[in-house]
């Protein structure tokens, strides 16, 4: 009896705390689905009686919101191809080569991830408006890019460094080069190590939003989450657009989470060692 | 597994190698720089070298009239709000007519946000980034002209005066620092005393109120029936926000030649209606400019606020959000001084040289009777002559309350230290509403803080 | 065959992605330490006028970078251990083969996904004056006569904010959390059961000692990410009323951006970065000890 008791009272607890937790996104659902007008009535609406669409529209057609999704897909694709490229790159010679400033340049590199990101924001800022970068997307791209190698290199260095060097030997033998290894073996070798490194920087670059909001100031040029606060101006919000552009932002993330969970949780992880 | 260097020699390889990582380098470089130029601001492509020649010759029928040169793209930045009526008419309307009437020059324009377009200008102009053409809230235009940016019209065009004559005297006025003029108007606007007909009547009230008295009445009246509402809404403490109120009751800013603030911003007149104000809101009867405030032009709308002052926005947006409510109107309440509301609105501006005849083009085209039609039709108030006449723009019926109190209406002082000044006025207020300190002790803070920058 | 020198093979590899982070990284730093000792505005990005230590000197007597520090302090204070002690509550709980486990690891991880602008949004919105929350206290529960101005109080506000950091960030501590109650054997468990532990008995005596190296690892990571607070801060008060709610990033980020001072905002971002490269280096030294 006592132990049914125990259980039952975990239970509870354990339902009241994921309610907790998804309330926000189930309260942000009903404030979207509802009209307008009936948003900003006292006292407020769990559920309006009738439902409309009409947020969804709002957000998706008169605001331009698949562009601003488009925007975020290509930045953040385009940065992962640089930061997968770039960090494998380097976690490559850092694992496989002696050459001289590897320890130097390895302790820099590392010693970056002590650093806010956004204690550089000024510099960067000034440097990208110097270089006519400003208000571009590879403004963006460059610097999550940059931002992303350190950790990334890290990771997958760690990774590198597990991979037998008998098959280094074995190809060395062959008369394969250093790109043979690092293209043909060690690459395709390393997918379990991407995915989490992937994971993270994903997740990451898709809801950036400091450094997007401090170049990009053509409405063009958005991205997610800089629409999304532009959605709340100044003096007017209209909360029912601003939480079905929210949805639509995070829906994604949160079907991918769903299908990927063990990954998602992995790349989670494995971002720990970042700041 | 797969070796398909088997045989190779080791030569091969490095050079293999060396090939596919100049490759990568270069295909990020591409990659980077082809985002870099997708319609970036329009700063360097545009930067037009020998184009303004070829435009005058087109017009002087030179050799080359059969085929002119590169078609000049001017640079036009401006904060219309992004997909909005405003910039629908800008983009799909005005500038393919502009296009049509002068070939040979494209219009590029670019969307801002205001707080974005002002820090825009001062790095570009910093580093000669600027575009040709910019629209500029009119209290920008001292601080641009105090860093050069702008060209000053009346020096540069001949046919200025003949261009301002058919525009209103008091918005053209708003682009003069000195002697000089450094833009054209381009809408002008104000604010008036919206009420919510419902909310006044339950309190007791059939008729809005007038002057400043019958106001605070009003408030009391409006706490009394309704506890939960506010019989004012005010979105923010700045110039725009509180400056009405001590204008209409003899009070003001800055002294007329603009030198001081000591004996305006702190006269008994200014203290007597901050303090007025301040007791309203700390009896809980004005409220809108806390975080966590209702919004203000939707709690209006919903029964929130009973009277707010807002501008011609205003309208459209409660005729796009709240079908279901009428907005009416009604000149700001008068005080001793008279219904003074603030004077807003926008102008014009060349803010570069490179192609300076094309641009005036562009300038004139704005502000003549078409171009200020069809921006009165998504609610720009216009401030051509004879697109006030227009029958479409007298068909606008919610135009006539601020057309009237456009008459008293008054401009921000046009000092360039005015958006320091504001800040100053803004932290002031907060400090008199939300921290309860003393009107007399936080304005004569606001005074000296104020006369250091006109000093400085 | 490995060469320690000149190895031209390996300067291939390491050059281009190296120059690439020295470029964007290492050397914005750099410069951001030079404008810190001038008088830069982005007003005129042209002049830079060397002022000395003069920046740091307006830093130290600025009353806001005060309260900007006795705010993330505020931060840290309720949501580092807010997240502790509820991701391990939960992580403890569904350590365990029981039925639906693995549903409420999801849902807990939910918010962890969730981006920080979303979620800031949400919380200022139900956190309004006439908002869900206010309703629910004073309408419906009748705990609170006035409705509570939760986002133009200050203390209030920083609770709200740490509340939303909570919400955020408990998930993962749950997630750390359960990889480390992975290693605690559960025989211990039954042991102590046998001898007659009570639960909290064991959570003292078993749970805890066992995961102690987690937990110190996750509260430094918690309060590197209480030093780093921005995108909530900005979003749900934007540093008001009157600079009450300001943390030391917004802070930074208005003088740059709101008052253009950008010589000013860089000596500031220096005197921030201080302590939070302090903290993260003392847990990297924890990382490499454990092992993690």
């Amino acid at each position: 009896m006592r132990r049914i008791a125990i259980h039952t009272a975990m239970y509870v607890l354990l339902a009241v705390g994921a309610l907790i937790s998804l309330y926000p996104l189930l309260f942000m659902l009903s404030t979207s689905l509802q009209p307008m007008t009936v948003v900003f009535e006292y006292p407020p609406k769990l559920f309006a009686g009738a439902l409309t669409w009409d947020n969804f529209e709002a957000a998706w057609a008169s605001r331009d919101f698949s562009l601003y999704l488009v925007n975020s897909l290509f930045v953040t694709a385009a940065s992962l191809f640089i930061i997968a490229l770039l960090s494998s790159l380097l976690a490559f010679a850092y694992s496989r080569f002696e050459f001289a400033g590897k320890r130097a340049s390895f302790a820099v590199l590392l010693g970056s991830l002590v650093i806010p990101g956004l204690t550089l924001v000024i510099p960067q800022f000034v440097m990208m408006h110097q270089l006519g970068l400003d208000d571009t997307f590879a403004g963006l791209i460059t610097v999550y890019a940059a931002g992303a190698i350190p950790f990334t290199t890290f990771l997958l260095k760690g990774f590198f460094d597990s991979i037998s060097r008998e098959i280094d030997e074995s190809i060395a033998i062959d008369g394969g080069s250093s790109w043979t290894m690092y293209w043909r073996m060690v690459l395709p070798l390393s997918k379990p190590a991407f995915v989490p490194a992937i994971i993270f920087n994903v997740l990451s670059i898709w809801e950036e939003f400091p450094w997007a909001l401090t170049i990009i100031s053509d409405p063009a040029k958005r991205t997610l989450p800089i629409a999304l606060a532009n959605f709340q101006g100044q003096y007017t919000t209209q909360w029912g657009v601003v939480f079905a552009g929210s949805l639509i932002a995070v829906v994604p993330i949160i079907a991918v989470f769903l299908l990927l969970q063990r990954f998602f949780v992995q790349g989670i992880m494995a971002g720990a060692v970042k700041g | 597994m797969n070796r398909p260097y088997q045989r190779n020699h080791d030569q091969r390889n490095t050079r293999s190698y060396r090939t596919q990582a100049a490759l990568l380098v270069v295909l990020i470089a591409l990659l980077l720089s082809a985002c870099g130029n997708g319609g970036n601001g329009g700063n360097s492509e545009s930067s037009g070298n020998g184009n303004a020649a070829g435009s005058a010759s087109s017009a002087a029928g030179g050799a080359s009239a059969t085929k002119p040169a590169k078609d000049v793209k001017l640079v036009f930045w401006h904060h219309y709000s992004a997909a909005s009526p405003e910039e629908k008419t800008l983009t799909e309307t005005l500038i393919p007519k502009f296009e049509q009437d002068n070939p040979g020059i494209k219009v590029e324009a670019v969307a801002f946000t205001w707080e974005d377009l002002h820090k825009k200008l001062q790095v570009a102009g910093s580093t000669n980034d600027l575009p040709d053409v910019a629209r500029l809230d009119i209290i920008w235009v001292p601080e641009l002209q105090r860093s050069n940016w702008l060209v000053p019209l009346d020096e540069t065009f001949a046919d200025f005066g003949n261009t301002t004559s058919g525009l209103l005297e008091g918005p053209v006025s708003t682009a003069k620092v000195g002697e000089h003029y450094y833009g054209l108007p381009l809408n002008t606007n104000t604010k008036v005393l919206f009420w919510n007909e419902d909310m006044l009547k339950q309190a007791g009230l059939s008729q809005p109120p007038t002057t400043t008295d019958e106001f605070f009445s009003a408030l009391e009246a409006v706490k009394t029936a309704n506890p939960n509402a506010w019989g004012y809404g005010e979105p923010g403490l700045y110039g725009w926000n509180v400056l009405p109120w001590i204008w209409s009751n003899g009070g003001d800013v800055l002294s007329p030649d603009m030198s001081t603030a000591d004996g305006y911003l702190n006269s008994a007149d200014s203290i007597a209606i901050v303090a007025r104000l301040q007791q309203a809101y700390q009896g809980n009867k004005l409220a809108g400019f806390k975080p966590g405030d209702v919004p203000v032009t939707e709690g209006h709308a919903k029964g929130s606020y009973a009277l707010i002052a807002e501008g011609p926005w205003a309208v459209a947006q409660f005729q796009g959000q709240f079908t279901d409510y009428k907005a009416r109107m009604v000149s700001f309440p008068a005080g001793k001084a008279g219904s003074v509301q603030v004077l807003g609105g926008e102008d014009i501006g060349i803010t570069n040289t490179r192609h300076q005849e094309e641009s005036w083009k562009f300038l004139q085209f704005m502000t003549s009777e078409y171009a200020q039609v069809e921006m009165g039709k998504v609610g720009q108030i216009p401030v051509n002559l004879a697109a006030m006449d227009n029958a479409e723009i007298k068909a606008i019926d919610y135009f006539a309350p601020f057309l009237e109190q456009l008459k008293t209406a008054k401009a921000r002082p046009p000092v360039p230290a005015w958006p320091q000044i504001d800040e100053i006025i803004n932290t002031t207020m907060s400090k008199i509403f939300l921290k309860n300190s003393d009107v007399k002790t936080e304005l004569d803070d606001a005074v000296k803080q104020i006369d250091a920058l006109l000093h400085a | 065959m490995r060469r320690r020198t000149f190895n031209l093979e390996a300067y291939l590899f390491v050059a281009p992605p190296f120059a690439f982070f020295v470029l964007f990284i290492v050397y914005p730093l750099v410069r951001n330490a030079l404008y810190s000792f001038t008088d830069f505005r982005l007003t005129n990005l042209h002049a830079a006028p060397f002022v000395g230590l003069d920046n740091y000197v307006r830093v130290l007597e600025d009353p806001v970078f005060w309260i900007s520090i006795r705010n993330v302090l505020i931060y840290g204070a309720i949501s580092v251990p807010g997240q502790i002690a509820i991701g391990f509550a939960i992580a403890f709980v569904l350590d365990r083969r029981i039925a639906g486990v693995r549903l409420f690891r999801t849902l807990y991880f939910i918010p962890v996904i969730t981006s920080w602008v979303v979620a800031s949004l949400i919380f200022k919105f139900i956190f309004t004056d006439r908002g869900l929350l206010n309703y629910v206290l004073s309408d419906v529960l009748h705990l609170t006569g006035e409705p509570i101005s939760w986002l133009s109080t200050p203390l209030y506000a920083m609770i709200v904010l740490s509340l939303l950091g909570i919400w955020k960030g408990t998930g993962w501590v749950m997630v750390m959390y359960l990889a480390a109650l992975q290693n605690v054997p559960k025989d211990l468990y039954e042991a102590a059961a046998m001898d007659g532990a009570t639960v909290p008995q064991s959570v003292r005596y078993i749970t805890l000692p066992a995961v102690r190296e987690m937990t110190g690892f996750v509260q430094i990571m918690l309060i590197i990410g209480a030093f780093n607070v921005f995108t909530s801060v900005y979003l749900v008060t934007d540093g008001g009323p009157l600079n009450q709610t300001e943390v030391m990033l917004t802070w930074m980020y208005r003088q740059a951006f709101g008052h253009y001072d950008l010589g000013y905002a860089s000596a500031l971002s220096f005197l921030f970065a201080i302590p939070i490269g302090l903290l993260t280096w003392v847990r990297f030294r924890l990382t490499e000890r454990s092992g993690t």
